[in-house]
């Protein structure tokens, strides 16, 4: 057991990070029926802004605060100008419309930093807790299961005790039917666009720091964010956060045997693929907004 | 008329070493000052731009060099034009920039190429069609078992295997873990030379060959800690270390193990890129000699870099190799007597031997072998809070496929 704590301990608080990406998709899912695939895009760039602030000399927590507004305004703009002109297309083209989205943040990021070698350090890097002499987990991912929580904590908390979080509970229900009882559905998308802008900003700050600090490998760290979500059922904050924190240490689990450690990275897959056929067992389907496979 | 002969290739190869040994400015090919207006020579490279990492620092260097020689007279009256094509990581791509190169652009060699694919994908045409190739770097294995094929560098294996020699001999280390990217004829052959090292060595070596299409550096790094070894040496390009490294760092490793790192990580951002906690904890390699050197062919390459190079044009050893590549083709094309054409421009190329530069710890040599891997000496830095710190004299990397290079050498072929 003493040999298997470290890679728990690395498994959980990269799986804190997918578990907040999952929470931060689940967050848009439920109010304006958007699988944002654009989430890793914003996060990286989130994560390039934040490096490239730091690297100019700044302080690092303007870097940190450059970028959640560069992520979360983004998101909101695409939520306020471009997302409502779909809001009558199907579910499908309007999931791919945010993978188009995701492409071209993705381009325009790698034109401008390339791919030369960067690292995005965090304060908290360089301490942590030991057993027996061995770092078994450092400060920032203890940070990130910290802000994980507390994020899900804050989310449910908006989703259940705000105004805001009624009117995105209603259009999760049935949009024409809040929009009949006057809730204003562009404005509470935009808040949710701008709420998911918020989650993917902080994801990609560790995201860039315990993976790569690279855009197109930050903008594919939304399938294990995705996957974390699927656990959840695209409904579930808290079950969304324990598919992340499984995929997390299975992940770091499957570097024990030289054979597993090759299938490490599908982690993500099979566990969604694996909660998807056990909810199927009883006919069962992904949410209780099943229109769009009607 | 035989005598005669020898004595002119021996006043001819006398007056190579001298000019190579007296550049200090931005000197190049003839030096007169005129620009070349003759009919263009066609000179190629395959590189490995876009994809998981640029591989075009040596073509960018023998680019600047092949600007500064069409600025001074160029080959003998005739500019250079040298294309370099990206082969994107993907061999058929690979395939098919080289043909277009030998079959469509009938270039008379290629200078300065550095890929992950392109020798797997093309030796056999470069032989096939007479094509000589004085790449800048060669990285898998087949870009040191080819005819026509002759890097300026050592290669990753000879690299790697450096750096555990230097780690465990310094240290005292028992085990060492090798790690690689899992790229057929690279992570196996690279560690490979690691575990024949140590087997002789009295060393266990243990490799972790990673999927570089799915980079995690804290799986790599977890990994590495259940092999539990007493060192770490890493081979692989400059962007895949990093996570490696970083992840490294977030569980202390090296607090626990000695870390040294193959050729790629010899780049003047690495110590920054890095930070303090890696500051003397890591030792790296060097296939050519420091960039910091005051060598007179030093300076020349950073003077070119300068004046015809792109500010963006990194500065690190496969730049070297690069300039290496163009500044000997350039030469050999010089003292060709005639046309220039794929012929005559390859039994010139191959005809250089006993190169020797303060940029490289021994001479250099092409030569008719059937393969080619004649820089097998380096020396190891350790990176410190600002730079590198050149800690070592040159030494020989002992790997045993290198037995026919040095038997070629002991008989005096490479240099006379």
């Amino acid at each position: 057991m003493e040999q298997l704590l470290p890679f728990i301990a690395v498994g959980l608080g990269i799986g804190a990070v997918y578990a907040l990406s999952g929470v931060g998709l689940v967050a848009l899912y439920r109010a304006s029926g958007v699988v944002n695939f654009a989430y890793g895009a914003l996060g990286g760039l989130g994560a390039m802004v934040c490096w490239e602030i730091v690297d100019a000399g700044y302080a690092e927590w303007l870097g940190w605060l450059a970028a959640i507004v560069t992520a979360t305004l983004l998101s909101f703009l695409y939520g306020r100008f471009i997302a409502p002109l779909l809001t009558h297309q199907d579910r499908i083209v309007r999931a791919v419309a945010t993978l188009g989205f995701a492409l071209m943040i993705m381009g325009l990021a790698q034109w401008y930093w390339g791919d030369a070698p960067r690292r995005l350090t965090l304060p908290t890097d360089t301490g942590g807790i030991e057993f027996n002499g061995r770092r078994v987990i450092n400060y920032t991912r203890l940070l990130a299961l910290g802000v994980a929580l507390s994020m899900t904590v804050g989310m449910a908390l908006l989703l259940t005790r705000t105004r805001l979080g009624l009117g995105m509970r209603a259009l999760q229900s049935d949009r024409t039917l809040s929009s009949l009882l006057g809730i204003r559905i562009a404005r509470v998308d935009a808040w949710a666009w701008a709420i998911t802008g918020v989650f993917a900003g902080i994801s990609g700050i560790f995201l860039g720091n315990m993976i790569k600090l690279n855009p197109a490998v930050l903008t594919f760290l939304v399938i294990p964010g995705l996957a974390a979500a699927i656990v959840g059922r695209l409904a579930s904050l808290w079950a969304t956060v324990a598919g992340g924190l499984v995929i997390g240490v299975i992940e770091a689990l499957a570097a024990l045997h030289p054979v597993s450690a090759k299938l490490g990275t599908s982690a993500a897959f099979i566990v969604a693929i694996t909660v998807i056929l056990w909810l199927q067992r009883g006919g069962i389907g992904l949410s209780r907004d099943n229109s769009h496979l009607q | 008329m035989k005598l005669k002969w020898n004595m002119l290739r021996a006043l001819a190869a006398l007056a190579l070493c001298t000019s190579w040994q007296a550049h200090a400015a931005d000197t190049c090919g003839l030096g007169n000052g005129k620009p070349a207006t003759g009919t263009p020579i066609q000179l190629g490279a395959v590189v490995g731009k876009t994809g998981p990492e640029d591989f075009s620092s040596a073509a960018r260097a023998a680019a600047a060099y092949f600007k500064c020689v069409n600025a001074n007279g160029g080959i003998n009256g005739q500019p250079i034009e040298y294309t370099v094509a990206d082969d994107a990581w993907n061999p058929e791509t690979a395939a098919q920039v080289a043909s277009k190169l030998v079959k469509d652009k009938q270039v008379v060699a290629m200078v300065g190429s550095t890929s992950f694919v392109e020798c797997g994908a093309n030796t056999k045409l470069y032989e096939q069609e007479g094509v000589s190739v004085v790449a800048g770097t060669g990285v898998p294995r087949a870009c040191f078992f080819a005819k026509n094929y002759a890097p300026f560098n050592q290669g990753p294996r000879l690299s790697v295997t450096s750096a555990a020699q230097y780690i465990a001999e310094t240290f005292k280390l028992k085990s060492i873990t090798c790690v690689a990217p899992g790229i057929p004829g690279f992570g196996d052959w690279v560690c490979g030379g690691v575990e024949a090292w140590g087997k002789a060595a009295g060393v266990a070596v243990k490799s972790v060959l990673f999927d570089p299409g799915a980079l995690d550096g804290n799986a790599i790094a977890l990994q590495i800690v259940g092999t539990q070894p007493d060192g770490v040496v890493l081979g692989m390009p400059r962007g895949m270390m990093l996570p490696i490294l970083a992840a490294a760092e977030q569980q202390d490793l090296a607090k626990t193990y000695k870390w040294a790192l193959g050729t790629p990580a010899y780049h003047v951002d690495m110590p920054k890129v890095l930070g303090k906690y890696w500051a003397d904890r890591v030792y790296v390699h060097m296939e050519l000699q420091p960039i910091d050197n005051d060598g007179p062919d030093t300076k020349n390459w950073k003077a070119i870099m300068v004046k015809y190079g792109d500010k963006k044009d990194p500065i690190d050893t496969f730049s070297q190799a690069g300039h290496l590549a163009a500044r000997a083709t350039t030469q050999a094309l010089l003292s060709v007597k005639g046309p220039v054409d794929r012929k005559s421009a390859s039994a010139a190329i191959k005809g250089i031997k006993n190169l020797r530069t303060d940029m490289l710890c021994g001479p250099w040599y092409f030569g008719n072998g059937d393969r080619h891997n004649a820089n097998h000496t380096g020396r190891m830095a350790v990176i410190t809070a600002t730079g590198f710190k050149t800690i070592t004299s040159c030494f020989d990397a002992k790997d045993a496929e290198l037995a026919d290079i040095l038997k070629t050498e002991a008989s005096g072929a490479s240099v006379n």
